[in-house]
């Protein structure tokens, strides 16, 4: 990194581009419920074993490589604990947390719809399980601890108090285990997690638990689950040495007042003898008899007799002398040494607690290490977490600036040279990149705008044409109608004195000339009249077809909801008349009764498609006119299906484009009404399509949208 | 004709030359025979009833008794024209007939918000016009017909 930071800002780009693009893109699936299940259970079964048992064993072990007799003891006390851990821990508490998680997982891989509040509740289950998992191991170390140890003092007749001397197994399993299950679970439901968070898209955790927290958290753990497990083994360490040495001094010293004691009859004198064999502040001797009966005064009052006559069945079995530490409880020495005459035996227990105060010194001074371990790692943890969450901090700075207010001007300066400063650098890129694709953006945005203004503005320009058009032509159209009409009473005055002129007329040849000029005349002037006058009203009526498709989608008339049966009743009335004359038969099926349109140019459309129905239905056998629809999602869908003559294929486009006659036979028509119903169906938002075969008859399907948001964003 | 006192003027504002022509001989067909005041824009018209330029003689330039008016015009359309004659608390009186040349209702409905008394459609039929003028019942009390 450092060696990098020479090159140039080019190659550092590049790289980063390149990290960028190398990274394959993580698709999030829904995780099995199974796979989900079969991590958490591997997490929590390893969790167990090696934090659960690994000390028992350990210890286990060591106990039956110092005592034979007592490692059975030792065993019970650590595996007691670990059904315990594990029945609660791991297969109770986190189990019945999970149970919400598995069901959701289970309905959503069986294809279930996925809800979002239930969606929320698995998000922040799976983010609290982890925590639910620590705690449970905590407590389960704990229960384990004070049912398992306290069976073995309680076993051993020893003092609870003792057991004070074994609590750092508390935090050494329960944090161990708990720090390594809380990860392993946190890892395990990482899929699950994720998958809740993309559903969510901007789900926010319940709660905040701080990085420095957290870190703070395990590392305090861990130091002081290191702590306790390296107190007892040191301790359990000196403790042997010591244990050695009094075994050594013990039998010496036994040995040494069992000569001693042969010298003296009275029993006085040897009790005497035996204060020599004393070792410690607690430690006592005694003699025994053939049979075991101890007959020199008990010293002691705090130790049961049947110990002792444990220890005196022990030394027979041995050959009655030698020496021997028993572990349960206090440590004790037992050194035992015979009497040739009387065949008595001498017996002296030590207490390796006497000779430990430099041990337990020791020990008083791995408490210190262990809390100055702590504020330690308090100190270092704080700013090694500071190295991370500062970086971090300035990332969601510069992330919330530009989400918030789109402040693209973010840098993120690069800090560190870990992982954070990869995020850092990437960040950068983003923000680079993104900056770039909105200028883009605001440019084809403006572009677009621009283009869409200038189309409305065309769109609109024509409409006015249309309309001044058709206005402005009908004005000459009055003149030469008006005009014309005005020329006939004269013609008919100018036939009539033609007339009267002929037949006054003496001249044969005059006559027969006026006459003939006369008709002539007549028939030149009706004729051109007639053409002039029926020119003239196709032209109003053409222009009055423009108009009215000028007039499409006006906000004069208001978009409600209507009954097409209603309007098609109208619309029939109108042909009714035409429909009998040309024996045409009408099948009507049912229409959708609230549709949002416009009353009058619906009824336009259903007018101009009976129409051609009509105009263009040709001279088949059967003749009819069929009229249906159905209801979909968001629009209705009509149709009107003729037995006319039909439309070939490559024509089915241009019959709605504007002055489009296909038949030049003797059919009224502009070649203006489909491109009317066009633009009526089009200024609702709906569409018309035609299917059809020539000879065959046609359909024209119309489609008008039932939900007047999407027709506001054509009208509007 | 009856006398020039008595009669009541009907005024026609119309730009096109023909139509013009075409009205004053429809009315005339139907029997109208009131003194025509043509007026061939809208400015003109103005002039004409509030007594400008060359209409300031008041003995010269009666006040009408109707007006047809003409939507599409130079200078000062039909509405423009209504707008002003209705705006003045002594020419608003007149009864005035727009005379439009499509039935669009928004134009119509604009006729009506500035004060126009009724519309007539200018029929492309020349009988048509005829029957529109007689039908109409606000006539009765002004137009004259011969005795």
């Amino acid at each position: 990194m450092a060696g990098e930071a020479g090159a140039s800002a080019e190659t550092e780009h590049a790289t980063a581009v390149s990290a960028v693009s190398t990274h394959t893109t993580t698709r999030y699936d829904l995780p099995t419920p199974r796979r989900t299940l079969t991590r958490l259970f591997r997490t929590w079964l390893i969790g167990i074993t090696v934090f659960g048992y690994g000390p028992a064993i350990t210890y286990g072990w060591l106990a039956w490589l110092l005592n034979e007799k007592q490692w059975r003891w030792a065993f019970l006390m650590y595996f007691t604990e670990v059904p315990l851990i594990g029945g609660f821990c791991i297969l109770l508490v986190p189990w019945l947390a999970y149970r919400p998680i598995h069901r959701a997982l289970t309905a959503w891989s069986r294809g279930e719809s996925v809800d979002r509040s239930q969606c929320i509740r698995v998000y922040q289950r799976a983010l609290e399980l982890p925590w639910w998992v620590a705690v449970g191991s905590f407590i389960a170390a704990f229960i384990g601890y004070v049912v398992g140890v306290g069976v073995v003092h309680w076993q051993a007749n020893q003092p609870i108090s003792e057991m004070i001397k074994t609590m750092p197994a508390i935090p050494l399993v329960g944090g161990m285990m708990g720090a390594f299950c809380y990860f392993g679970t946190v890892r395990a439901l990482h899929p699950v997690v994720a998958w809740c968070s993309v559903q969510l898209k901007q789900a926010r955790p319940l709660r905040h638990t701080s990085l420095a927290a957290k870190f703070l958290t395990t590392t305090c753990v861990l130091a002081i689950a290191a702590v306790c497990l390296l107190q007892p083994a040191a301790y359990t360490l000196g403790q042997l040495v010591t244990e050695e040495q009094l075994q050594d001094r013990a039998l010496t010293q036994l040995k040494a007042v069992a000569g001693r004691v042969a010298l003296f009859e009275r029993l006085q004198d040897r009790t005497a003898l035996l204060r020599d064999a004393v070792l410690g502040r607690y430690g006592y001797a005694f003699i025994l008899d053939r049979e075991g009966h101890i007959i020199t005064p008990h010293p002691r009052n705090f130790t049961r007799l049947e110990q002792e006559q444990l220890y005196n069945a022990r030394a027979h079995v041995q050959g009655r002398e030698g020496v021997w530490v028993d572990r349960v409880g206090y440590h004790r020495v037992v050194a035992f040494a015979k009497l040739v005459d009387p065949p008595w035996m001498l017996m002296s227990i030590a207490f390796p607690n006497d000779f430990a105060a430099p041990l337990n010194r020791y020990v008083r001074f791995g408490w210190v290490v262990m809390i100055e371990v702590f504020f330690v790692v308090i100190l270092f943890g704080r700013y090694f977490t500071r190295g991370i969450t500062t970086p971090l901090a300035e990332l969601t700075r510069a992330a919330r600036q530009i989400a918030e207010r789109g402040d693209f001007s973010q840098h993120v300066p690069v800090t560190t040279t870990d992982e954070l400063s990869e995020v850092a650098r990437s960040f950068n890129h983003m923000v680079e990149e993104l900056r770039t694709s909105k200028a883009d953006l605001e440019q084809y945005t403006k572009r677009l705008e621009q283009s869409t203004q200038e189309l409305s503005a065309l769109n609109q320009e024509m409409e006015d044409l249309l309309r001044v058009v058709s206005h402005d032509l009908r004005a000459p159209l009055i003149n030469i109608q008006g005009f014309s009409k005005r020329l006939e009473p004269v013609i008919q005055e100018a036939l009539r004195k033609l007339t009267l002129v002929a037949e006054r007329s003496q001249d044969n040849g005059l006559r027969t000339e006026t006459e003939t000029f006369r008709d002539t005349m007549q028939a030149r002037f009706a004729e051109s009249l007639r053409f002039i006058s029926k020119g003239v009203e196709k032209m109003d009526a053409l222009l009055a077809s423009l108009l009215a498709i000028s007039r499409v989608g006006r906000k004069a008339d208001p978009i409600r909801p209507n009954d097409l049966n209603t309007i098609l009743d109208d619309v029939l009335a109108t042909f009714d008349h035409q429909l009998k004359e040309r024996s045409i038969q009408v099948i009507r099926h049912p229409l959708s009764t609230q549709v949002p349109c416009r009353l009058n140019e619906i009824n336009q459309v259903f007018s101009n498609l009976i129409a051609n129905a009509i105009n263009y239905m040709g001279a088949a056998e059967q003749r009819f006119i069929e009229i249906g629809g159905r209801e979909q999602a968001e629009h209705v869908e009509c149709y009107v299906r003729d037995t006319g003559i039909g439309i070939g294929s490559e024509d089915q486009e241009r019959v709605f484009q504007m002055f489009t006659r296909l038949q030049a036979i003797d059919v009224p028509g502009e070649g203006v009404g489909l491109a009317y119903v066009r633009k009526i169906l089009r200024s609702h938002g709906g569409k018309i399509w035609v299917t059809s075969q020539k000879g065959q008859g046609s359909t024209f399907f119309f489609t008008l949208p039932m939900t007047p948001a999407t027709m506001q964003g054509v009208t509007g | 004709m009856s006398t020039p006192k008595q009669s009541i003027y009907i005024m026609l504002v119309e730009d096109d030359e023909g139509h013009q022509l075409l009205i004053r001989e429809n009315l005339r067909a139907g029997g109208i025979i009131n003194e025509l005041i043509e007026m061939r824009d809208g400015q003109e018209a103005l002039d004409y009833l509030f007594r400008r330029g060359k209409y300031q003689d008041p003995a010269k330039s009666p006040r009408p008794g109707l007006i047809l008016l003409d939507i599409k015009m130079p200078k000062m359309d039909g509405f423009g024209v209504l707008e002003k004659i209705k705006s003045d608390p002594q020419l608003r009186m007149i009864p005035i007939l727009m005379l439009t040349s499509t039935d669009d209702q928004v134009e119509v409905n604009r006729c009506y918000a500035l004060g126009a008394n009724s519309y007539v459609v200018k029929p492309i039929r020349y009988e048509e016009f005829q029957d529109r003028v007689k039908s109409l019942g606000l006539f009765l009390d002004i137009v004259r017909f011969p005795d």
